[in-house]
């Protein structure tokens, strides 16, 4: 009874997850086939779009400013000088960087065997080796990144980006495609956790360089 | 989102409609003709990967099947190995035709090169 309850919950583990998959599947599909990316927050619709002209000269200038601004702040660093300050403290990031790269070559030379294997348990052994050797990548790289995310360079990523939202966010309005956030100001202020949180989301699926 | 995007891009519906868009221009993959968003210029480059994955399969080349291009690990494996293969064999070819026959002329300061 106990066995049979257990394997009933498994398949329907498997099942939902199916279903969250194939539902994603479904979304990413609408996504792809245009490139203004329409989403809902709330019970309204929104749409993330690419920029004009006009908004890509007001983004290089905000960029600018935002340079200009971080340089002459003694509290803003660029990375290099990051790396410099965390050696003294003890925290090597330059030897992280070199671990990610020998993980990426060891994953290399795995991934060249794993090609010309065909025995079943050699295969599934190898994958999990590969994967295993991908998380410890991952756990440096998020490391690093969170090392380094108060450089100059991330904090005018992230200024970018924001103000990137602020330009493309739409709002559908009785038909019509309205710009959400009359200013900067007021996307910045925004408590809408739901609405901010999705437009960065889905950002990453429009621009790139940026992200 | 890359998981989902090679799964959309390997299936059969849009490995037909991707062919069938190379062929004839009037098909349209997307609703917009210009300014690719990031996701499908990623999407249209999984769709040719897999696109040359399932024309290796019909060619017969060695190391690929049907389990090797539906397991993304796999097919990540076969990519470099057939990647490093042509690398290899662009390099040969190259070295290849550095090697020339010196053909013996009456003229003097010329020198003639047989063409292979």
């Amino acid at each position: 009874m106990e066995k049979e309850k257990v394997g009933k919950q498994e398949m329907a583990k498997k099942s939902l997850k199916a279903l969250r998959d194939l539902e994603t599947t479904t979304r990413i599909e609408g996504v792809v086939k245009d490139n203004k990316i329409k989403f809902r927050s709330g019970d309204k619709t929104f749409r993330m779009r690419s920029l004009t002209l006009r908004e890509q000269e007001e983004l290089d200038n905000v960029r600018r400013k935002k340079h200009f601004e971080f340089i002459n702040d003694d509290s803003y660093l660029f990375r290099k000088q990051w790396i410099e300050k965390y050696k003294q403290k003890g925290i090597d990031i330059e030897k992280m960087e070199t671990n990610i790269r020998t993980k990426e070559d060891e994953i290399k030379k795995l991934l060249l065997r794993l090609a010309k294997m065909s025995n079943k348990k050699e295969i599934e052994t190898i994958k999990k080796d590969i994967l295993a050797l991908r998380d410890e990548q991952d756990v440096l790289t998020i490391q690093k990144t969170d090392l380094l995310s108060y450089s100059i360079e991330d904090q005018l990523i992230i200024t970018v980006n924001s103000h990137i939202c602020y330009l493309v966010l739409e709002r559908k309005d009785n038909g019509k495609w309205v710009k959400h956030f009359e200013s900067y100001k007021e996307f910045s202020d925004s408590n809408d956790a739901d609405l901010i949180g999705k437009s960065f989301y889905y950002l990453s699926f429009l621009m790139y360089g940026e992200m | 989102m890359q998981k989902f995007l090679r799964k959309l891009a390997q299936s059969y519906k849009y490995q037909i409609l991707y062919n069938r868009a190379k062929d004839l221009g009037t098909l349209k993959l997307f609703r917009n003709d210009s300014d690719l968003s990031n996701i499908q210029t990623r999407f249209l480059y999984w769709l040719e990967v897999y696109s040359s994955l399932y024309s290796d399969l019909a060619s017969d080349k060695d190391y690929i099947g049907e389990e090797i291009i539906k397991d993304n690990l796999r097919c990540e494996a076969y990519l470099l190995l057939r990647e490093i293969e042509r690398k290899k064999s662009m390099k040969e070819q190259l070295d290849t035709s550095k090697s020339e026959t010196v053909v013996a002329s009456d003229v003097p300061g010329v020198r003639f090169r047989k063409k292979k």
